[in-house]
C-alpha cells in the first residue's frame, strides 16, 4: 500500500543513477584561461607570482562584496548601494577608534551599522515594495551622505590594529585571504544550507516559496543585511590597506560587483547563479584590467572591452539556457 | 469530399535530445470537423501542436496545407496561411486592454497610426458575434477572471480569421456557462468550414464536441476514428494502454460511519471582504471534504486565507479544538497544514529547480545533518517520492520545467507529503492533468485518507468531486450556500446550489 509517512525504505535502483552534473562556470573558466594565456603571451610578467598575488589582491574587495550581490542577485533583487557601503564601513570604523573605541570594537560597530543600513533596504524593498533598483539607488546617496557627515569630507587616519586586516602575511595579502575565506563559506550557504536553498527559491518564484512555507520577508532581509555587512567589511579593509579612510573610497564599486555577478553566470531575473561563478567573473575583470596595463594598452580600450566581456557572457548564458 | 482536405500531416517524427517524441505520425484535417486529439500528458499532443503552429520543426514528414507542401518556420508564417493556435497558457498581457490584446500585432491602421475606432468596433463585433457576455473593448485584462482571459484569448485567435483553429484545454479554466459559449463558438465556426484541433483531458467534452478522434500514445499514433465508432471507455483505453476500470472500481464510496468522528479542522464565519464571506464548516480525521462551486465562488481564496498567504478580516479557525492564528504559511506549516495550489506554474512551481528542489524544498529541516543539508539524505527523499507517485523523469536532477505537467503537480504534491501534514488542501489538483495520472492522484488522495490526514478538496470537475468527497460543500458568489451528503449526491444537485438556482440550466448544458 502506499504509505509515504516511513523515511527508510531502500531507493529503487531503476531511479539511482542521478545522472551527470553540468558544471555550468565551464565557460566563463575557459574564458578567463584564454585570457590569461593571450596576456602572458605578449607579456610575460603575466604569469609571475608577484603579478597574480597583484591581480588576487586588486579583486579582493570586489570579491567579497559580489558574495553579497550574488545572493541578493538570485533572490531577484539588486544592490547599486555598496559603494557607499564601502565608504561607509571605512569612515566609520575609522571614526570610531579615533574617538577612542576599541578598535575591534569599532570593526564590529561598523559591521553592524552596515548590517543595519542594509537590512533598512530590505525593509523597503519587503514592506514598502519598493523596487530593488530604485530603492538601492537611494540607498547609494543616503549612505554616501551618512559617511560625508561621520568624516567632514576629510580622510580619516586608520593606523590601528584592525588595518592588518588590509596588510600582508609574508608575502599573500590578508584582503586575498579573507576573500577566500568568504567565497568558501558564501559557497558553502548557498549550496548547502537551508538558507541557501530557501533563496534559488524566492527567486525563482517568489509566490510558490510563500507557499511552500518560506518566510521570504526574512530571506530578502538577510541577504541585503549580508551585503551591507560584506561592502562595510570591504570598506575597512580597504582603509586598512591604505591607513585612511576617504569618504571617496568604493566610489563606482557596485558596477564591478554586478559585473563580476552577472559575467559570473548569475540570473538578474533571479533564481540562478553561483559564487564559483562569481569569483570567476571577478577574476575575468582583475585580469583584463592587470593584463591591458601589462600590455600597455589605453585605459578607455579596458572600459571597453568589460563592456564588451558582459554582453558576450550574458549572450553566452541566453544561449546555454535556449539549449535547455 | 476529396476537395474537403485543409491539412495533412505525413510521416511527421521529432525527436528532443534523447527521446523520440513524436513517430510517424499522419492525420487529416478536414474542413468544419472538429478533430480532437487525446493522450496522456506526454504523449505529444503539445509537440504535434506545435509542429502545426511553427514553432517547432519536425525533422521528418511533411505537411501539406491544401494541397501544397508547406514547412513553416514561425507561428508568424504559420498564421500567415491561416493557423491560429489559442494556448492553454495565458499570453494576455495584463496591462493592456482587451481590444488591444485582441489585436495586438494585426492593428487596424489609419495611415501609421493605430485606427481607436475601427479597433474597438472590431472588438466589440467579435465579441457580440461570439456571444461572449460582460467584457467590453477597453476593459483592462487584469480585471478579468481567469475565465474571462481564457474567452478573450479564444476570440484573439479568431481575430486572424483562421482556417485552422488549434485549442489546447480550452475549457480548463471555464465554467459550465462559459464552456457552453465556447461549444456553441466551435459549433459556429464549423458551419463557416473552419477546421479545428481540439486537445482536452475532459473526455465528456471531447466526445460532446468531436467529430473525428485521433489518439496519440507515447508519440505513436494508436488510432484516427469517427467518434460515432468509439466510446469513452474504449478512447481511455486506448490513451493509456492499459484499464483504468481496476484503479477507478477500487474508488468505491466509503461508508459514513468509517470515517473518525475527531474534528480536526473547524472554521467559523471566516470572512474576507470581496472574496468570501461567513465561512463555517468542520473536517473531521481522515474525511475528504469536497468544495464544489463555480470558479470565482472564492473557494481558492477561502483555502489560502486558511492557509494563510492571504489575510482574513474576521472569523475563527480552530485545529483540534483550539483557536489559532495562522499569518504566513510558515504558520500554516507548523500545524501541519499543507496546501498544494491551483496554478501550479504560477504558484507551486519553481520551473529552473530541479524535480528533487521541487520536492525537497518545503523540507530542508528534516533533511540536514548539523547545519548543513545531507546530499545523502535528500537525495534519498527526492528519489523515494519520485518512485512511489510514479513521477515519470530521467533523474532527480532533471530541470522540472522539462517534465509534463501531470509529474511536475506529483512533484508539488510530493513537496508536501514530505511534510507529513495532518490537514491537507488540494485545490484543483488534477487541473491539466491526463487520464493516466489522474486515476494515480485519486489513489493517492484516498490512500491518504485513509491513512488519517484531513482532506479539503477543491474542483471543478463534478465526476471527481462526487467519486472522491465524503461530503461536499458548495459555494457561490463568495458563501456557503449547501452542504451535500453522499445519499444526494448528483451533478445536478450540485450544480443547483453552486449556481443559487433552483433548476438549472448549467446542469443541462453541463450533459448536453
Amino acid at each position: 500500500m502506499w504509505n509515504f509517512t516511513t523515511g527508510t525504505e531502500a531507493v529503487p535502483s531503476s531511479i539511482k543513477k542521478t545522472g551527470k552534473k553540468t558544471f555550468n562556470e565551464l565557460g566563463i573558466l575557459i574564458v578567463l584561461a584564454a585570457l590569461c594565456v593571450f596576456i602572458g603571451l605578449f607579456n610575460p610578467v603575466f604569469f609571475t607570482a608577484t603579478n597574480a598575488i597583484n591581480v588576487l589582491r586588486q579583486i579582493s574587495v570586489m570579491g567579497i562584496i559580489a558574495v553579497g550581490e550574488a545572493f541578493v542577485i538570485i533572490t531577484s533583487g539588486i544592490d547599486l548601494s555598496v559603494g557607499s557601503f564601502i565608504s561607509l564601513g571605512g569612515v566609520s570604523c575609522a571614526a570610531l577608534i579615533v574617538a577612542g573605541v576599541n578598535p575591534w570594537l569599532g570593526l564590529v560597530l561598523a559591521l553592524a551599522l552596515g548590517a543595519g543600513l542594509g537590512f533598512a533596504s530590505g525593509l523597503c524593498v519587503v514592506k514598502l515594495k519598493l523596487n530593488p533598483f530604485i530603492t538601492t539607488l537611494a540607498m547609494l546617496n543616503i549612505v554616501k551622505g551618512i559617511s560625508y557627515l561621520i568624516s567632514g569630507g576629510l580622510p580619516i587616519d586608520f593606523d590601528n590594529p584592525v588595518a592588518v586586516l588590509g596588510g600582508t602575511v609574508g608575502p599573500i595579502p590578508v584582503p586575498v585571504i579573507l576573500m577566500f575565506i568568504i567565497i568558501v563559506v558564501g559557497h558553502i550557504v548557498l549550496t548547502k544550507t537551508e538558507f541557501g536553498r530557501n533563496i534559488f527559491a524566492v527567486g525563482g518564484n517568489e509566490k510558490a516559496a510563500k507557499l511552500s512555507g518560506i518566510r521570504v520577508d526574512r530571506i530578502k532581509f538577510a541577504v541585503y543585511a549580508i551585503i551591507g555587512v560584506l561592502a562595510a567589511f570591504a570598506g575597512i579593509i580597504t582603509a586598512g590597506n591604505l591607513n585612511s579612510a576617504d569618504t571617496a573610497a568604493g566610489s563606482g564599486m557596485e558596477l564591478d560587483v554586478i559585473a563580476a555577478s552577472v559575467i559570473g553566470g548569475c540570473s538578474l531575473s533571479g533564481g540562478q547563479g553561483s559564487i564559483v561563478g562569481v569569483l570567476i567573473g571577478a577574476g575575468i575583470l582583475g585580469v583584463i584590467r592587470n593584463g591591458f596595463v601589462l600590455l600597455m594598452v589605453s585605459n578607455y580600450w579596458q572600459m571597453i572591452t568589460i563592456g564588451l566581456v558582459i554582453i558576450a557572457a550574458c549572450a553566452f548564458d541566453m544561449f546555454r539556457r535556449s539549449k535547455q | 469530399m476529396e476537395n474537403s482536405e485543409l491539412l495533412r500531416v505525413e510521416h511527421i517524427s521529432k525527436s528532443f535530445p534523447g527521446v523520440k517524441v513524436l513517430n510517424d505520425i499522419n492525420i487529416n484535417f478536414r474542413k468544419g470537423e472538429v478533430h480532437a486529439i487525446l493522450g496522456e500528458n506526454g504523449a505529444g499532443k503539445s509537440t504535434l501542436m506545435n509542429i502545426l503552429f511553427g514553432y517547432y520543426r519536425a525533422e521528418e514528414g511533411d505537411l501539406i496545407w491544401e494541397g501544397k507542401k508547406v514547412s513553416l518556420h514561425s507561428p508568424l508564417e504559420a498564421q500567415h496561411i491561416g493557423i491560429s493556435m489559442i494556448h492553454q497558457e495565458n499570453s494576455l498581457i495584463p496591462y493592456l486592454s482587451v481590444m488591444d490584446n485582441i489585436y495586438l500585432g494585426h492593428y487596424p491602421k489609419n495611415g501609421a497610426f493605430i485606427d481607436k475606432r475601427k479597433l474597438r468596433e472590431n472588438t466589440a463585433d467579435l465579441l457580440s458575434e461570439l456571444e461572449v457576455p460582460d467584457i467590453g473593448p477597453d476593459t483592462p485584462v487584469e480585471k478579468l477572471s481567469v475565465a474571462q482571459k481564457q474567452l478573450v484569448e479564444i476570440v484573439k485567435a479568431l481575430s486572424l480569421k483562421p482556417k485552422l483553429l488549434m485549442m489546447d484545454e480550452p475549457t480548463a479554466a471555464l465554467t459550465a456557462k462559459e464552456t457552453h459559449t465556447l461549444m456553441n463558438i466551435i459549433g459556429k465556426l464549423c458551419r463557416e468550414g473552419t477546421a479545428i484541433v481540439y486537445v482536452s483531458h475532459r473526455m465528456e467534452e471531447v466526445f460532446e464536441v468531436a467529430d473525428k478522434i485521433t489518439v496519440l500514445r507515447d508519440g505513436i499514433m494508436i488510432k484516427t476514428v469517427d467518434k460515432v465508432n468509439i466510446d469513452i471507455d474504449e478512447a481511455v483505453r486506448l490513451m493509456v494502454g492499459r484499464d483504468l476500470e481496476n484503479q477507478m472500481s477500487s474508488m468505491k464510496k466509503r461508508a459514513p460511519e468509517s470515517i473518525s468522528s475527531e474534528v480536526v479542522l473547524e472554521v467559523r464565519g471566516l470572512s474576507r471582504k470581496k472574496k468570501f464571506e461567513d465561512i463555517s464548516f468542520v473536517a473531521r480525521k481522515g474525511e475528504i471534504l469536497g468544495f464544489g462551486g463555480l470558479v470565482g465562488a472564492g473557494r481558492s481564496e477561502l483555502m489560502e486565507s486558511i492557509f494563510g498567504f492571504d489575510k482574513t478580516d474576521s472569523g475563527e479557525v480552530l485545529i483540534k479544538g483550539r483557536p489559532v492564528q495562522i499569518k504566513s504559511p510558515w504558520d500554516a506549516a507548523r500545524y501541519k497544514l499543507a496546501l498544494v495550489p491551483e496554478e501550479r506554474k504560477v504558484k507551486g512551481l519553481f520551473p529552473d529547480l530541479s524535480v528533487g528542489d521541487n520536492i525537497n524544498i518545503a523540507s530542508y529541516k528534516k533533511l540536514k545533518k548539523g547545519k548543513l543539508i545531507d546530499k545523502k539524505l535528500e537525495t534519498e527523499a527526492a528519489q523515494r517520492y519520485v518512485e512511489k507517485l510514479n513521477i515519470k523523469t530521467t533523474n532527480i536532477k532533471k530541470r522540472i520545467g522539462d517534465l509534463s505537467g501531470g509529474n511536475q503537480q506529483k512533484a508539488v504534491l510530493s513537496r508536501w507529503l514530505q511534510t507529513e501534514p495532518e490537514i491537507l488542501i488540494l485545490d484543483e489538483p488534477t487541473h491539466g492533468i491526463d487520464v493516466g495520472a489522474k486515476a494515480e492522484i485519486y489513489g493517492i488522495i484516498r490512500d491518504l485518507a485513509d491513512q488519517g490526514i484531513t482532506i479539503l478538496l477543491i474542483s471543478s470537475e463534478l465526476p471527481e468531486l462526487l467519486m472522491l468527497s465524503d461530503r461536499i460543500i458548495v459555494m457561490s458568489m463568495g458563501r456557503v450556500s449547501g452542504i451535500v451528503e453522499p445519499q444526494d449526491y448528483s451533478e445536478e444537485n450540485i450544480m443547483m446550489y453552486a449556481t443559487g438556482q433552483k433548476k438549472s440550466n448549467l446542469s443541462e448544458c453541463l450533459k448536453k
